[in-house]
């Protein structure tokens, strides 16, 4: 039985002039325990997946959605009181900016034991325990320390941890981390990222990871889904994904992180991707990849439709079915 | 000679106490020594907090250094003369990180980019004109775009511009300020492309501030990595990323995902400790796996290792 | 395969002022409130002209309804006061002499508030604090009390009443405008434009001036609106302009004994107060978002 399935999900922003699409049919699966990566650039809709799934978007927005099931009980079928206590008892969220999603007036303390009381209730003193527990499994030193501070007395990686217990603080079955270590320092990124993977390891939790750096999703994802301009482009296992990306953006995402031992040479340049992404009120007609593809031909003024691939996962674009010419790597040197 | 060539660099920054109103003093950086020579492109790494900008300041001039001295084309450059100040803005420009905030709104881009013209060039207006034509179009943007206002272009397009700002005076020198974190990973390869690009074309040195160590990898001759305001270690792109020596240097290999294969033998930092506030003794030891009795009390000089491979680490003479 | 990005060349690019006005175009409120102020305006400038009659003639219909009452006559759109004299023309030439001391005493505080609030933004600390517990100061007292109390002190009339009005409107003008050149003096694109080079002139005037306008316009507005209303107080509590000057808290003043038996003398001053400060603070909102487009 699946932690979490959205089936067909879109979210429409709408503006002055107009709705615009923001997340179009978007299907995903997760299981207990199991570790989803989203990457998406800025603007292709994957923090308003997170915030469609934890109810938290703004009123301008709107979702539709088949279904959304959260452990056993669909979320589309229930009122928006309900739903809102249901998903907080499920289901927790943590920032980029742990520092402006902590309340700067209260303590970290207190802001973990409103959380503890909220769900779990106890008495004050076993509320107290339980938080210096759920932030001693965060990896802090001196937790006693820690609940009398205030966000700001603390740095980025700690106030992150704090976010961290209290998202755990109601046991979450399923915990989504949107962008959660953009603004930390590289060495306190893989120490906040090994203790993500290592708290939903330990819970049987799922974990969904969303963020722009393929290279941080390499090492801990099972799954990895690529969302452009709103749309789900490739979904599929970690490995198959690094090793032979079928959708052209994909690939190009990967070819654009400079490899491992790529020294600066004459001449040497990286693949880039012309253009940017597109803004939500002037998409291209058919792939939305479209007018940045290198690969674009004739057939892209189509729709496309996510289509499965055998041994592989899910790919929006019709040259996955075409048997692979060439590796990913050859499409670095085409570019010269 | 070197092009340019900094010398003891130190920066002290005031800071009123809380409690007492007395003045503090902190150190933001502290006996700085490096040499960029012409065409080469030198990296700065380090986390936020190591003083990475405050280095920028001090050498472009927009703040005077505490102690030290900058040396620009063998010149030895005095903090208060106006003329060399303003030879060194026209010579040594500045790419910042982002690009949403170093423009100004409410000029259009040609009026950005002809008031640099204008006061740093004798240029009539036609010629300036087509200067800013063809700068653009050097930075891969039309023309045209020189009637636009900065909120009519994405982040990447900004930064071309800003690009485009900074080439048009033909420096010898950019410095650039992290200038793809706020990029997306797609227009980072654009841009770096296009940095890459500049440096064939007119024989740019590049100052490369970044924390992103294969972006570092790329684009960088010698790296330079910063912790807590000192260098810490010093080499060619081959000699640190081939054979980092300082414990801090190894710490940033290991913590990022893709050089952990490389380098299977660094282990990640310890959790953050108690930060070490003296001055004395190693600024690492607090965090350092093989901190010794003698990394409290010491402060390691940058020893040389090979030529021109240099770290400030006890371990490393042995 | 390498792809140029598309381009599509407009013909013109709007200017930032240009796009300021379409978006207060746009706002239909703040367009209806520039419209009844354009009136009020041009109904002050060409007083002479649009009013009948001279606004102290007195006529022998005292405290005559308006036209539209069956007692009234044509004569008196507006009816007359227990005078005898014409409301509407004293209408008119009241927002003549409001707006007229309005802008007189804008110009004073602002000119005054506005170079303040330059210095205390650009010189030490010491000058700046100085500068600031000062405005502290006037502002801890409420405005209108100050104004009666300095007009108490150097004597009622129209020139001190200015004065006074004028000295309640400078500390907003000096706070405003330091705070606006402190947060544009951190600024990226300030310091990009020192590495330009770019002296102390060049840089305030090309670069600072244009970002700092915004609030200031809003503030001038504001302090407009502010204006009229303290200088209508004074003038009711007998400070401000005297009798027979039409101002319209003087006319108020004047005929607040005839509220019962001829209401038409106290409604009308304070509906024509009510609108000309209602339309100025509409057209303040509607400036203040289509000024701040780009933030």
């Amino acid at each position: 039985m699946a932690l979490l399935r959205v089936e067909n999900l879109s979210v429409t922003y709408h503006s002055n002039s107009g709705p615009l699409p923001v997340i179009e049919r978007l299907s995903i699966k997760m299981d207990g325990g199991e570790i989803l990566g989203i990457v998406g650039e800025s603007g292709s809709g994957k923090s308003m997946l997170a915030l469609a799934i934890m109810g938290l978007l703004s009123p301008k927005m709107t979702m539709r959605a088949d279904y959304v099931n959260l452990d056993g009980e669909d979320l589309m079928k229930m009122d928006p009181a309900e739903r809102s206590v249901y998903v907080a008892s499920k289901a927790a969220i943590i920032f980029q900016e742990s520092q402006s999603s902590l309340n700067p007036c209260f303590t970290i303390g207190s802001q973990l034991d409103e959380t503890l009381a909220l769900h779990q209730g106890g008495s004050r003193k076993y509320r107290k325990t339980r938080a210096l527990e759920l932030l001693d499994s965060v990896g802090i030193l001196d937790p006693e320390l820690l609940l009398k501070l205030y966000p700001h007395q603390v740095s980025g990686g700690m106030s992150q941890r704090a976010a961290i217990a209290i998202a755990l603080a109601c046991k979450p079955k399923l915990l989504i981390a949107d962008e959660p270590t953009t603004a930390l320092d590289v060495t306190i990124q893989a120490q906040i990222l090994e203790l993500l993977v290592n708290l939903s390891q330990a819970e049987e939790a799922g974990l969904m990871l969303i963020t722009h750096d393929f290279a941080l999703l390499s090492e801990n994802t099972d799954r990895i889904g690529v969302i452009y301009s709103g749309l789900l482009m490739e979904h599929a296992a970690t490995q198959n994904i690094l090793k032979a990306p079928k959708h052209p953006y994909t690939k190009a995402l990967l070819d654009s992180i400079p490899q491992l031992g790529d020294r600066h040479k004459k001449g040497s340049r990286l693949f880039a991707l012309e253009g940017h992404i597109p803004p939500m009120s002037e998409l291209p007609v058919g792939c939305r990849l479209g007018p940045r593809c290198p690969k674009a031909e004739k057939y892209c003024v189509k729709e496309q439709e996510l289509i499965t691939i055998e041994n592989h996962g899910k790919v929006r674009c019709h040259l996955a079915q075409q048997p692979e010419k060439n590796d990913h790597k050859t499409l670095s040197g085409a570019q010269k | 000679m070197s092009l340019l060539e900094v010398k003891n660099i130190s920066k002290c920054y005031s800071v009123s106490r809380r409690r007492l109103g007395l003045p503090q003093q902190i150190e933001a950086i502290r006996n700085i020594n490096f040499k960029l020579d012409a065409g080469e492109t030198l990296a700065i790494v380090g986390e936020s907090g190591s003083g990475k900008s405050t280095l920028a300041r001090q050498i472009i001039g927009i703040e005077k250094p505490t102690s030290g001295k900058v040396y620009f084309n063998n010149e030895e450059q005095n903090p208060r003369s106006r003329k060399q100040r303003k030879n060194r803005f026209r010579n040594i420009r500045m790419v910042f990180q982002n690009p949403y905030e170093s423009l100004n709104p409410q000029a259009r881009i040609g009026e950005t980019l002809d008031e640099v013209l204008q006061i740093n060039t004798k240029l009539s207006s036609k010629q300036r004109k087509e200067k800013i034509a063809t700068t653009l179009v050097k930075v891969g943007m039309l023309a045209e775009h020189q009637y636009r206002y900065p909120h009519m272009f994405s982040g990447g397009q900004r930064q071309r511009i800003a690009i485009a700002r900074a080439i048009i005076l033909d420096p010898q020198i950019i410095i650039a300020d992290e200038p793809l974190s706020a990029l997306d990973v797609s227009i980072q390869a654009q841009i770096l492309n296009l940095l890459q690009e500049l440096q064939e074309q007119m024989g740019i040195s590049y100052l490369f501030i970044s924390h992103d160590l294969n972006i570092v990898e790329h684009i960088a001759d010698r790296v330079m990595v910063m912790f807590k305001g000192e260098v810490i270690e010093y080499g060619g792109v081959d000699q640190i990323f081939d054979n980092p020596k300082h414990p801090y240097t190894q710490t940033l290999f290991a913590s990022t995902p893709m050089y952990r294969q490389r380098f299977p033998e660094f282990s990640t930092p310890k959790t953050v400790g108690k930060e070490s506030t003296k001055s004395t003794g190693c600024q690492f030891a607090g965090r350092c796996n093989y901190c010794s009795q003698k990394c409290l009390e010491e402060k390691p000089e940058l020893f040389e290792l090979d030529s021109g491979h240099r770290a400030a680490c006890f371990k490393t003479t042995k | 395969m390498r792809h140029q990005p598309q381009f599509y060349q407009q013909q013109r690019i709007p200017s930032i002022a240009q796009r300021r006005w379409k978006s207060f175009r746009k706002n239909k409120l703040a367009s209806a409130a520039l419209l009844v102020f354009s009136l009020i305006v041009f109904a002050a400038i060409f007083a002479p002209f649009i009013a009948p009659y001279d606004p102290t003639l007195q006529f022998n219909d005292l405290l005559l309804p308006p036209s539209w009452y069956d007692e009234g006559k044509t004569r008196f759109l507006l009816g007359t006061d227990e005078i005898g004299r014409d409301i509407f023309s004293r209408l008119i030439y009241g927002a003549n002499l409001s707006l007229k001391l309005a802008l007189i005493v804008v110009i004073i505080a602002g000119s005054i508030g506005m170079s303040l609030g330059f210095v205390a933004a650009f010189s030490n600390r010491v000058i700046d604090q100085l500068l600031q517990r000062l405005m502290d100061l006037i502002l801890a007292l409420p405005s209108l009390l100050l104004a009666i109390v300095i007009v108490a002190i150097i004597g009622p009339g129209l020139p001190n009443a200015i004065y006074a009005v004028a000295l309640v409107l400078i500390p907003h003008f000096v706070l405003v405008t330091r705070s606006a050149i402190i947060n544009e003096l951190n600024k990226e694109y300030v310091t990009a434009m020192i590495l330009d080079g770019a002296g102390r002139f060049r840089l305030f005037a090309k670069c600072i001036l244009p970002n700092i306008l915004p609030p200031l316009i809003v503030q001038i507005t504001l302090g407009f609106s502010t204006a009229i209303l303290e200088i209508a107080a004074l003038g009711f509590l007998g400070l401000g302009a005297q009798a027979p000057n039409p101002e319209w808290g003087t006319i108020l003043s004047e005929s607040h004994n005839n509220i019962v038996n001829a209401p038409w003398t106290v409604t009308l001053p304070g509906l024509a107060i009510f609108f000309t400060l209602l339309s100025i603070n509409l057209l303040g909102d509607g400036l203040r978002d289509a000024l701040d487009l780009d933030k």
